[in-house]
């Protein structure tokens, strides 16, 4: 489902024109980074968690050459699915 | 960095007043879209959010784990895990306190470096190494040959003090000694050159620093010691010396080099000492042969050595010039039989190897060989050469479905390679080897029994060879 399908999906259910729910899709977009970007923890309950984790800088060595690469700390988005997701999640059929 | 967490009311309050919509439809809205994507990802759709990022399903297999309490193996079923992928934009701001910083080689500079540090370190203790070893070693040569010199003293003291009277009368010309000076510098200086080719990494500059030291001890040492015994003969005129000098010296020159660096040695003491002890300059000289008669054994053993080198690498010199001579006459013998057998069938240039008279003889029985081994492969040679006529047949063959030129030619020849004579005989039919078609009626030629021998490897060659060419023309 891409962007445009969600917000009809979502329109349909609200009884709202898109273009209103297009934008507050936008709005939630920007607070959601803002608060991430603040260094805060934004949960939703029964779906999951976004945060920015910090990667601590680490050394790697190519394994063909042998050359040792220092990479530097980063930080990342990550998304952490709630339990009760996790369990809607098992009723799916096995895969493959 | 303060970690709050936010819950979806905070979230919805800061919707409804950034978008200025009622709580309630933010609300209904957060609630909205979390199912929508819920849903899209319980019928195992990805979702994509613009800006945001995109939540996609993630099989996890099962696999096997122990359980912590009880250590039974338990196996962890697979599961779906909703795994969400950062839009490139939103990576950025993620990473945008880290932005840059970039990825830094590291190549071998740092580990050179410590290396060489640790290098540097360890030369710097080398040379005290070695100088402590080297001082030891010569230490102990030192006192090898001290041990040897003072076996040997008692032997000779008489004969030396028997020197010293002929010698002493010398001093008297102070033309001599200047003259003779330098002879000890070279000693001296040889003897600093030959110890360090014994250890090849000594320091010259140790080992002649240990060289004067053991012989400023020796020349403490013994001074005393000999010059008690001595003391007592010097007591006697200088008359008996004069007298003596004469038979002393014809027995000098029979002796060896020795006791001329004996002199040598001992007139450069004097010179050195007869400024102190004017007086005394007599006992003082028969004194200070001690040390140098050391010093000459530490020369003559060094020449000794040397000799024994010599002999043993002109051993070796000899034995390898032996073996390269006989080896040379083993070739020589090796390369005459030859000469010999193989002038045979080489006939005329092989001639020119051979002496007039072998010449003579040979020159007969070559020709009769060679006559005859080359006349099969003339032979041969014309039949391959001469264009070949069929005109006799042995059979015709009707081709039918999958046959095969080869096929045909094994049937008939019992080899296939002699397929191609078949082609030939049936050139009128086919113009290329592929041109075989159903119904025709090949001809079968009856082959030279010498042209196509299976046998004989030139005549396979040469079907192979007509192979090749009727293959490569189609």
């Amino acid at each position: 489902m891409k962007h445009k399908g969600l917000v009809a999906a979502v329109a349909s259910k609200l009884n709202q024109p898109e273009s209103e729910v297009d934008r507050m899709l936008e709005a939630t977009v920007e607070i959601l980074k803002s608060q991430m970007v603040a260094g805060n923890m934004v949960s939703f309950q029964g779906f999951g968690s976004f945060e920015f984790k910090r990667k601590e800088e680490r050394l790697s060595v190519h394994p063909a050459t042998q050359v040792r690469t220092l990479i530097p700390p980063k930080q990342v988005v990550n998304f952490r699915q709630s339990t009760t997701l996790k369990m809607k999640l098992k009723d799916i059929l096995r895969h493959e | 960095m303060s970690k709050e967490k936010m819950n979806a009311a905070e979230i919805v309050e800061l919707l409804s007043q950034q978008v200025a919509v009622s709580k309630k439809l933010s609300d209904d809205f957060l609630k909205a879209l979390l199912a929508t994507i819920e849903e899209a990802l319980v019928s195992q759709d990805s979702v994509k959010i613009n800006g945001l990022g995109t939540f996609k399903l993630q099989w996890n297999e099962p696999r096997k784990s122990v359980d912590v309490n009880t250590g039974a193996e338990i196996v962890i079923d697979g599961y779906h895990k909703v795994v969400f992928t950062p839009d490139a934009e939103l990576k950025e701001l993620a990473n945008e306190p880290y932005a840059h910083l970039q990825p830094v080689l590291l190549d071998d500079g740092e580990e050179a470096t410590e290396k060489a540090s640790e290098e540097t370190a360890d030369a710097d203790q080398m040379p005290l190494k070695f100088f402590n070893e080297q001082a030891s070693e010569i230490k102990d040569i030192l006192s090898e040959i001290n041990a040897l010199n003072d076996k040997q003293e008692d032997k000779t003291q008489d004969a030396a003090i028997e020197v010293t009277a002929t010698q002493s009368s010398e001093p008297a010309t102070p033309e001599v000694p200047l003259e003779i000076e330098t002879p000890l510098e070279m000693i001296v200086s040889e003897e600093a050159e030959e110890k360090p080719e014994e250890k090849p990494d000594a320091k010259s500059e140790v080992v002649e620093k240990e060289i004067v030291e053991s012989s400023e001890v020796e020349v403490i040492e013994t001074p005393e010691e000999v010059a008690a015994v001595i003391v007592g003969k010097e007591a006697d005129p200088v008359v008996e010396e004069s007298s003596a000098m004469a038979p002393e010296v014809s027995v000098e020159e029979p002796q060896v080099k020795v006791k001329e660096t004996q002199k040598a040695e001992s007139r450069k003491r004097r010179v050195q000492e007869v400024d102190e002890f004017h007086p005394e300059s007599l006992g003082k000289s028969s004194v200070t042969r001690a040390p140098g008669r050391k010093l000459d054994f530490l020369f003559v053993g060094i020449m000794l050595g040397g000799l024994l080198v010599y002999i043993l690498i002109d051993f070796d010199v000899f034995s390898s010039v032996k073996k390269h001579i006989d080896s040379n006459r083993f070739r020589n013998e090796i390369v005459q039989v030859p000469e010999s057998q193989f002038v045979i069938p080489e006939e005329i240039p092989a001639d020119t190897l051979l002496t007039d008279t072998t010449v003579l003889q040979q020159d007969t029985v070559a020709q009769e060989v060679v006559a005859k081994p080359a006349e099969p492969v003339d032979e041969l040679q014309v039949l391959f050469d001469q264009p070949r006529v069929y005109k006799e047949f042995i059979a015709t063959e009707k081709v039918i479905q999958g046959s095969r030129l080869t096929r045909i030619s094994e049937r008939h020849y019992g080899v296939k390679e002699f397929w191609v004579y078949i082609f030939e005989a049936n050139r009128d039919l086919l113009n290329s080897p592929d041109d075989i078609a159903v119904g025709m009626q090949l001809k079968i030629p009856k082959l030279n029994p010498k042209l196509a021998d299976a046998d004989n490897p030139r005549c396979m060659e040469y079907a192979l060879k007509l192979h090749d060419e009727y293959v490569k023309r189609r």
